[in-house]
């Protein structure tokens, strides 16, 4: 997003030649973000960007390999298959990670669950993000009545909590995956709107803006050359951090019935289906164990998924925002 | 300036241009749509048999309950793999109550349930599962004008030899008929630390009864015992209105009934309130079975020092009939005691509060006499000979009439008030109790018996297992709710002991809805007609997709059995020779095929699919 | 704008959010399904189901509908709720100062931990310190709650004894009858009142675990956010010129740094708190307390519509306030931010 606004600056400075001199002010004042190639060798040298990158690309590459790693024999690929005894430790033969709730083969809900977390995750971040980013900038931006109007209407969102939400949809639509996606960026955007327009609201008093204020460039350019991408580093640290949490809300709608089913390979469900297992005992060859890979594999997915992502935006923000690199 | 003709010609060819695009993108829209419907027609006409055509079928169950979460998904990997693809079951779980509001509205089609009788009597079962207008029958729409006459001629008949025959009869017609698939009759199951003593099962108690109770000296604290219960709140706290166990185990501590179960036995019956049990030979019952003397026992006084007397037995059961809340359990008295009892509904209240009831209060007078201080008759309109054993239903608690009358008696606030209040002759009174965390029980110093070992009971609403059982293994609760499939769980823990073996009375089941409401209901989760399960065939299909086995030894480990029918093992009118269905799936394939698809079923989904699918779009 | 006046006007900006929120929520709550099943049995008749609906006006448009149940709310008749077998004001009552006492501890530990390590992160920004938070952090939101909750359950009570079972106070209080005398349903502040320290003592006792529970993931967030807006600060001019003047480290840190790092931060505890408030359904389950998470979630699950509507009125009426607490807080912290 930040990448291409910069190019189309770069773009429109070149042509306008009479008030370059000013232009060049404001570019000095503006912390600058380097070209994407540029960017690039920074991530590399960047250790932590670098790791996190190379989990997530771990995980979606298990994620593209589910039916090479865990073949499915179900009817439907993305259900667990269970023989309904009770937990079985990993490291036995046909059960890699061993089984959990009802024998759920944990090791084929940990590859196939790639796919249905990082679809939940980013498609609800993402988009979230993506409207309350323009919401907020707008309303932070030009303030007065369209604030007002603005926040208003985000505040109603804002106030409704998210789990009553989830089940009006999911009882005037469908329960399942897609309606749960639907309602979880319903109840999502609004506080992105709200973190978006408080950073403009600081942006909008700092040297650069009023510079580019004083040389007459329009509202809007100003807002999304100018704010908008100096206002991304608290995002980008809200989104690494929600992209686990995504999972996390969606196993819990889960839990409670709404969202996917019990079964589906989601790390979220299974971390809930297993939840009555934590603390129990379980036989296996003769000796009671407790049966502590129920939750900990998928939950394990769950921060390593997180975790990459948290990863990389730190990364990220070091390199986008030069003011935290100094 | 001389930029703005050429950029408005732009903007307006432009402006053509995205009319164009959207024309030909919703046009590419429509043929698809068309497409895809026109494909989905023509794939569902081939089918005659829903073996072949395939369904979509939501399966229900209390959420929380995993053992019936997991029959739900039995019986759904047991029905998908007969015909892969084809056949989608849902399992979808349910509040309690939000599944008594489905179940009243008749939207499910198939729901997981049990069955836990209020008296120990087959007639308990038979009616709420088979009687027309009974609970499960009216819930799955079933009706039969043959089958409820032989059921009321087996609850009205005196002789036990005959009686039991009648009933073997009715099981064997069930088992053919198949109306329902039993699938699990449960034993006791209770985690008790090992220094509570006087534990007796009786599977007519709701949960414990904390007369019988006492600690040993090994227990730090030997005069309160602590019980770490589900998430669950009484419904009320009166009689004639709480018909749920939460409730049920304050009312049975806290109340008494005129007679009460002996010991571990539901059937043979101890006096209680009454100074015996009547009988034909002892002349407490009539010969022609339709009057019951009870003759009151004296000295006895409720917990605020009054004598209970017979006006206040008379009282308890008129202000019960009279209310008559179609959610309580007083049908079991008023179906015997008022004629044409079903005609009665419940009563309401005036603006100021005032009761107006339509079970009258000279309906009442001809049913219950108080014949002097301590005698009370019952007349019966018909033969019933269950009616003793329904007396020791927490229904029929014994209630003081000075305190309901100080309090309100029989008007809005009188009722209000006895929701949250208690005054009783039992063992025990209620102390202070809290919403979603406790009910607190003292013992009740002034009892008419010896009183209690035990010198308070804390129930406390424990809703994660996990707590559950950290709690038990460190003492500080005496008995815990734990989930079956955690079995191995107390057997592994030290100085907890698991009391199980004795059958209960409880009865798990899959209901099949043969007249289901389709109204609000999504294609995608249950696109079958209203009366699918109105076809023997489908309903054999289903009994034999459950994988009854696996069921009761890894669900629920061994602690319950297959039931061949209503009538569990146990209980009167049980027989053995009733058969039980296997799990064969070739079986209920061929079930299945013989179950033909309804006239026009096909072409109506196609229909139903559109305009399902434009309904979504709108919202 | 004075404050006065901007505190008064965001507070009449609060009825139109309101009013939006019920609208939604009456709309969805009346889509998604017959409102009048609660109210009907298999055993009425038609013409008791008739009653029914004239009794509740379901029979009537929606929008008229919407205008009953509004002037109930006004007259603070705000319906039966089922799933508390009480009215739904006095559900509230009773639910909301539980949720409250412990969202308040969860906060404040939340708050101390979040920006002292936060800051500290940032001072000690890529050593040790710093990649040892950041970790915990992330651990922090993504660990399942029921897991940590029961793990230090396990730990913290179980096995070292030093935390109690769960609920909001023990059993003794129970027994001896100090619980039939509430007053506020604030256990801290009734304590207080009964000049019971004892009792004082044990509630607070019994907060600690479940406030640390929840203040898990709210730590995380905080202290990612300060250590943001900390690593930003550090960089601008003015810090460079307390440096340059020799100011010593500490105090520009405390004094210049801290100060105006908190200000990104103040959104996040805003809305975090005002989160904490609407309930946690894990955290109460596990903790044995009878709080709105609990509440809302069996209310929903019953389609108890009194209580989801009057619980979400609760909650869109927590929410505008803690955004005006925001609000002002920011103006409080940032000069160059005006009001209005």
């Amino acid at each position: 997003m930040a990448i291409s606004t910069r190019s189309r600056t770069a773009a429109s400075t070149a042509t306008d030649s009479s008030i370059i001199s000013i232009r060049d002010i404001t570019a000095e004042l503006r912390p600058r973000i380097k070209e994407w190639k540029n960017s690039w060798d920074l991530i590399r040298h960047n250790w932590t960007a670098m790791m996190g990158l190379v989990l997530i690309i771990t995980i979606i590459i298990i994620a593209i390999l589910a039916p090479v790693l865990a073949p499915p024999s179900g009817v439907d690929a993305m259900y667990i298959p269970r023989d309904f005894d009770l937990p079985k430790p990993p490291f036995i033969p046909g059960h890699p990670l061993g089984t959990g709730e009802m024998g759920a083969d944990i090791y084929y809900g940990v590859i196939w669950g790639a796919r249905t977390t990082i679809v939940i995750s980013l498609y609800v971040v993402l988009t979230a993000a993506l409207v309350g980013l323009v919401v907020g900038a707008i309303s932070g931006y030009y303030g007065g009545v369209i604030d007002e109007v603005l926040m208003r209407f985000t505040d109603i969102f804002l106030s409704l909590p998210a789990l009553i939400m989830a089940m009006a949809i999911a009882s005037i639509l469908t329960r399942n995956l897609e309606n749960m996606m639907f309602a979880l960026i319903i109840v999502w955007w609004p506080s992105y709107a709200r973190l978006i327009r408080g950073q403009v609201l600081t942006i909008r008093e700092s040297t650069y803006v009023e510079a580019a204020k004083a040389i007459g460039s329009k509202r809007g350019r100003i807002l999304f050359r100018h704010i908008v991408p100096n206002s991304l580093s608290p995002l980008i640290v809200a989104i690494t951090l929600d992209l686990g949490a995504v999972a996390l809300v969606a196993a819990s709608l889960s839990y409670i019935g709404f969202g996917v089913p019990s079964g589906y390979a989601e790390w979220g469900r299974m971390v809930s289906d297993g939840q009555g297992w934590f603390l129990a005992k379980v036989p296996f060859n003769g000796a009671y164990h407790t049966p502590w890979w129920v939750v900990s594999f998928p939950a394990l997915m769950i921060l390593l998924f997180t975790m990459g992502f948290s990863l990389l935006g730190d990364g990220l923000r070091d390199i986008l925002d030069p003011r935290s690199r100094r | 300036m001389e930029g703005s003709a050429p950029a408005a010609k732009k903007r307006g060819m432009s402006k053509k241009l995205l009319a164009v695009i959207v024309v030909a993108v919703l046009l590419i829209a429509a043929i698809a749509a068309a497409v895809l419907v026109l494909g989905n027609q023509g794939k569902s006409e081939q089918a005659d048999n829903w073996l072949d055509k395939g369904f979509n079928l939501e399966i229900f169950y209390n959420s929380g309950n995993t053992a019936r979460q997991t029959a739900c998904e039995l019986i759904k990997s047991g029905l998908e793999s007969l015909n892969p693809g084809k056949i989608k079951i849902t399992v979808t779980p349910l509040e309690w109550s939000n599944y008594l509001e489905y179940r009243k509205t008749g939207k499910m089609a198939a729901m997981f349930l049990g069955w836990a009788p209020d008296y120990a009597d087959p007639d308990d079962y038979l009616q709420p599962f088979y009687l027309s207008g009974g609970t499960y029958a009216s819930m799955i729409g079933y009706n039969n004008a043959t089958l409820d006459a032989m059921i009321a001629a087996a609850a009205a008949e005196l002789d036990d030899t005959q009686r039991a025959a009648l009933y073997k009869e009715i099981s064997m017609d069930m088992y053919e008929e198949c109306i329902y698939v039993w699938t699990a009759q449960a034993n006791n199951f209770a985690a008790q630390r090992n220094w509570v003593e006087g534990y007796a099962y009786n599977p007519m108690y709701s949960n414990l009864y904390y007369y019988s109770l006492s600690k040993t000296e090994a227990a730090a604290d030997t005069t309160t015992f602590r019980y770490a219960s589900i998430d669950g709140n009484a419904e009320s706290f009166d009689p004639v209105v709480d018909y749920e166990t939460v409730g049920g185990e304050l009312l049975q501590n806290v109340y008494e009934t005129l007679v009460w179960y002996n010991g571990t036995s539901s059937s043979d019956l101890i006096p209680m309130l009454a100074t015996e049990v009547p009988t034909i030979e002892n002349g407490g019952i009539s010969a022609d079975g339709l009057t019951y003397t009870f003759n009151i026992r004296s000295g006895v006084e409720f917990s605020d020092g009054t004598p209970m007397t017979a006006e206040d037995v008379k009282y308890s059961f008129d202000r019960g009939l009279m209310y008559n809340d179609p959610h309580g359990p007083f049908w079991m008295y008023g179906q015997v005691l008022i004629p044409d009892y079903y005609n009665y509904g419940m009563a309401t209240f005036t603006d100021a509060g005032v009761m107006q009831p339509e079970i009258t209060q000279a309906m009442c007078d001809a049913a219950i006499w108080v014949v002097d201080s301590d005698t009370v008759q019952f007349n019966l309109t018909q033969p019933y000979p269950a009616f003793l054993s329904t007396l020791a239903f927490n229904a029929g608690s014994i209630v003081s009439k000075s305190y309901v009358e100080a309090d309100g008696g029989l008007s809005k606030n009188g009722y209000t008030f006895m929701s949250t209040h208690m005054m009783g002759t039992g063992p025990f009174v209620l102390g202070d109790f809290a919403t979603d965390a406790y009910y607190n029980l003292d013992r009740n110093d002034n009892y008419w018996r010896e009183p209690a070992a035990l010198a308070h009971v804390i129930i406390s609403q424990v809703p994660e297992v996990g707590t559950r059982i950290l709690q038990l293994q460190n003492g500080d609760v005496d008995a815990a709710a734990i989930p079956r499939d955690k079995k191995t769980t107390l057997e592994a823990m030290e100085g907890v002991v698991l009391r199980t073996g004795s059958p209960s009375f409880n009865v798990d089941f899959l209901g099949l809805n043969q007249k289901l409401n389709l109204t609000g209901a999504n294609p995608d989760l249950t696109n079958v007609p209203s009366d699918f399960f109105a076809d023997k065939n489908v309903r054999l299909a289903f009994a034999h997709a459950f994988k009854y086995s696996t069921y009761i030894e890894n669900t629920l480990q061994g602690t319950a059995l297959q039931p061949n029918g209503a009538i569990p093992k146990g209980m009167f009118g049980y027989s053995a020779d009733v058969p039980i269905y296997d799990y064969n799936l070739e079986k209920a394939k061929e079930y299945l095929k013989a179950a033909k698809l309804p006239a026009g079923t096909s072409s109506a989904s196609a229909l139903d699919e559109v305009v399902a699918a434009i309904a979504r779009f709108e919202l | 704008m004075g404050l006065k006046r901007y505190i008064f006007r965001r507070l009449l900006l609060i009825i139109p959010v309101l009013i939006g929120v019920s609208i939604i929520i009456f709309s969805l709550t009346r889509m998604a399904g017959d409102p009048a099943a609660a109210y009907i049995n298999e055993k009425m008749n038609a013409s008791q189901i008739a009653d029914v609906y004239q009794k509740y006006h379901f029979n009537e448009p929606v929008y008229v509908q919407y205008f009953y149940w509004l002037n109930g709310i006004l007259n603070l008749d705000w319906g039966w709720s089922k799933t508390a077998t009480m009215p739904v004001t006095d559900a509230i009552a009773y639910y909301l100062p539980a949720t409250f006492e412990l969202a308040l501890t969860s906060i404040i530990i939340a708050i101390i931990a979040g920006i002292a390590l936060g800051t500290t992160s940032a001072v000690k920004k890529n050593r040790p310190f710093d990649h040892t938070t950041r970790v915990i952090s992330l651990i922090g939101v993504s660990i399942p709650v029921f897991w940590l909750g029961l793990l230090l359950l396990l730990v913290f009570y179980a096995q070292l004894g030093l935390f109690p079972k769960g609920g909001r106070y023990s059993d003794i209080f129970i027994l001896t009858g100090v619980t039939k005398n509430l007053v506020t349903g604030f256990m801290t502040v009734d304590s207080l009142i009964m000049g019971n320290l004892n009792f004082f003592a044990d509630v607070i006792w019994h907060l600690i675990l479940p406030a640390v529970t929840l203040s898990f993931s709210s730590i995380a967030l905080i202290l990612r956010m300060q250590r943001n807006s900390m690593l930003e600060v550090l960089h601008l001019d003015y810090i460079k010129t307390a440096r340059a003047k020799g100011v010593p480290e500490r105090a520009v840190i405390r004094k210049h740094a801290r100060r105006n790092a908190l200000i990104p931060t103040t959104t996040v505890v805003g809305l975090a708190f005002g989160g904490l408030l609407s309930g946690a359904v894990l955290t109460e389950s596990i903790f044995q307390w009878p709080g709105l998470g609990r509440w809302s979630a069996k209310s929903i699950l019953r389609m108890d519509t009194a209580s989801i509507l009057g619980f979400c009125l609760l909650i869109a009426f927590i929410y505008v306030i803690a955004n005006l607490v925001v609000d002002i807080m920011y103006a409080y912290l940032d000069p160059r931010v005006k009001l209005g």
